[in-house]
């Protein structure tokens, strides 16, 4: 995939931060069909690396098929996926493990092992990638962190609110430092406030470099918060909106709220980033 | 091929897996134990009764009362004919005092009713012993009528009617433990393949979550394979061990049961290990497209 880079990064160690501008995901022409259902009809887009993306439909509109696709559960009945070095039409089954590895995933029903404590799950993505395990107690507690749940570390999933249980999924899908991130409704369950709280750290993972595919049917989140539109209709794209990402003033303050939750180092890198114009502002990249 | 970090976590999994599903895994060991134990009695029952059958079938023999005129040269070629004969395992001369003395023992004590005889009024016989797999019905009808062609033969006493009906016995009971082996055998399959299926449903999220953070098939089916290993061999033993007891009880009571020789009982522990370790496999493979 070209120039390694850092993809969320949070305590951000060292190296200059270069964004990489390549496609990550492609879609050429893409079909995708269950038995005799057309689910996907010549869908073509390219996600570029360090973009955040929403897709939008009605519900069997084919968001899901779509990131089902970006994963590599399912193949295109005609046209080609390409994620990363992985091309859909050349992909070995055994191959389908290190594909993962690149990509962390959200889900709408957050999908943590209940029974386990939340350090756990977490340290579970990075245990089957075989990191040392003095590696995974740091890394593990710098995500936990990150998303503002490091003293919660030892309770178990279920215990959790529904947020805090998606924060803990999103620390599991950004810990191996995915380069795409795809997150399939990780608001739904969630009420308007967490949703909120759930977005903005989707934002900042964002910011560190990594691509985000999110798909919602909120249609007013993606009126305020759309940098770069996909709307889906029947299996088919409708629309591809370009433009600036809005950010409401209070995601601003929420942002900085949490922030101030985090460690000290952390927070300082955050601002500098925010300052550096990493992270965009309102209306700095509006068309 | 997999480090430190990954090997724990596999022999982590294995064991924590069977520590987290401890109830549904005894269930499982039990379950499979009493299915096995289904399996092993069904074989024991079987060879059981096969070995008293094959006794039975031993026991058959022919008797050839002979003339009282018999000249020694005929008797003899008698014998050499009938030892001659395909089928015919042994062939023993009995003259008529050694008749009456074994009559006189089998009357036990009211072997003083022979004493009354004046005279032996039994006849010198051969007593012929058949090998016990040429003696369907048909073919002992055959012999007995060869046999009784021969003029120095007085009468052949061949239990042709009770022989049949051992036959009808034996392919009855070999048509029904066919049927019954492969029922038993059916449903030991069914039953394990599904509480392995049942333990590794309860752990669905655990292997989803494993294949969304890129575990490999093998990586995630280890653990699973190992612990259903585990418990193959745990019902196995537990089976055996219910048998072998039952038997020790039982031989006090019974003698000349047939019980498994110790190769033969660890060849089903290692049997039920594999079906154990299969059952996972087939079960992932079935239910979570491992
Ligand atoms: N495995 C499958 N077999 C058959 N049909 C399927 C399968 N998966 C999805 N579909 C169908 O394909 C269409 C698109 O499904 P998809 O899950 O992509 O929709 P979606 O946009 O994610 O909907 P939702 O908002 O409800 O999640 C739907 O009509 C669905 O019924
Ligand atoms: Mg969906």
């Amino acid at each position: 995939m070209g120039q390694q880079l850092e993809p969320n990064n949070p305590s951000g160690d060292s190296a200059p931060r270069v964004i990489d501008h390549r496609a990550v995901i492609s879609f050429y022409h893409v079909d995708l069909d269950y038995g005799r259902y057309r689910a996907l009809n010549d869908v073509s887009f390219q996600v570029n690396n360090g973009e955040f993306l929403f897709v939008v439909g009605a519900s069997g509109a084919g968001k899901s098929s779509v990131l089902r696709l970006i994963t590599m559960d399912e193949f295109p009945t005609s046209g080609q996926v390409m994620v990363g070095n992985f091309l859909s039409t050349r992909m070995k089954r055994k191959q389908i493990p290190l594909l993962r590895r690149e990509i962390g995933m959200v889900f709408q029903d957050f999908r943590l092992i209940d029974e386990r404590s939340v350090f756990d799950n977490v340290a579970f993505a990075q245990m089957v990638v075989g990191v040392p395990s003095a590696d995974i107690k740091r890394n593990v507690a710098q995500v936990l962190n990150w998303v503002g749940l490091y003293h919660k570390r030892k309770q178990k999933a279920r215990t959790l609110s529904g947020g805090e249980q998606q924060r803990v999924a999103i620390a599991r899908a950004i810990v191996n430092r995915p380069k795409i991130l795809l997150a399939d409704e990780p608001t739904g369950n969630l009420d308007p406030e967490v949703s909120q709280d759930v977005l903005d750290i989707l934002f900042r993972i964002n910011a560190g470099g990594t691509a985000v595919v999110m798909t919602t049917h909120d249609h007013l989140m993606v009126k305020q918060y759309g940098e770069r539109v996909i709307s889906l209709a029947d299996g088919s794209i409708e629309a591809d909106v370009q433009r600036g990402r809005r950010v409401s003033p209070s995601t601003r303050v929420l942002a900085d709220r949490r922030i101030q939750t985090q460690d000290a180092e952390l927070q300082q890198r955050k601002v500098e980033q925010w300052e550096a114009g990493v992270l965009p502002t309102t209306g700095e990249r509006d068309v | 091929m997999y480090n430190t970090t990954q090997l724990r976590h596999l022999v982590g999994e294995s064991l924590n897996g069977m520590h987290r599903r401890k109830v549904s895994g005894t269930v499982a060991v039990v379950i499979m134990g009493s299915a096995l134990l289904m399996l092993a009695l069904f074989s024991l029952v079987t060879i059981n009764l096969d070995r008293v059958l094959q006794t039975v079938r031993g026991e058959i023999d022919i008797t050839v009362f002979l003339r009282d005129d018999i000249h020694a040269d005929d008797r003899a070629r008698l014998r050499a004919d009938l030892e001659g004969t395909e089928g015919v395992l042994a062939v023993q001369y009995v003259t008529p005092a050694q008749a009456i003395e074994k009559f006189r023992q089998e009357l036990g004590e009211d072997a003083d009713l022979l004493d009354a005889l004046t005279a032996n009024p039994l006849p010198a016989s051969f007593e012929i012993r058949l090998s016990p797999d040429l003696n369907a019905a048909e073919r002992l009808e055959e012999l007995k009528a060869t046999i009784s062609g021969y003029p120095v033969v007085d009468e052949v006493v061949a239990h042709v009617e009770w022989v049949k009906r051992l036959d009808r016995v034996t392919r009855t009971f070999v048509l029904v433990d066919l049927l019954v082996g492969l029922l038993v055998l059916a449903s030991a399959l069914f039953v394990i393949s599904n509480t392995v299926r049942l333990t590794i449903e309860e752990s669905s999220t655990t292997i989803e979550v494993m294949k969304l953070v890129g575990a490999t098939n093998w990586f995630i089916r280890l653990p699973y394979l190992l612990s259903g290993a585990l418990q193959g061999a745990l019902a196995g033993g537990i089976a055996m061990l219910v048998l072998v007891i039952t038997y020790r009880f039982l031989s006090q009571q019974v003698d000349g049961i047939y019980f498994f020789a110790n190769g033969q009982m660890l060849g089903f522990v290692m049997l039920s290990t594999l079906l154990g370790a299969g059952g996972s496999t087939l079960a992932l493979r079935r239910h979570l497209s491992l």
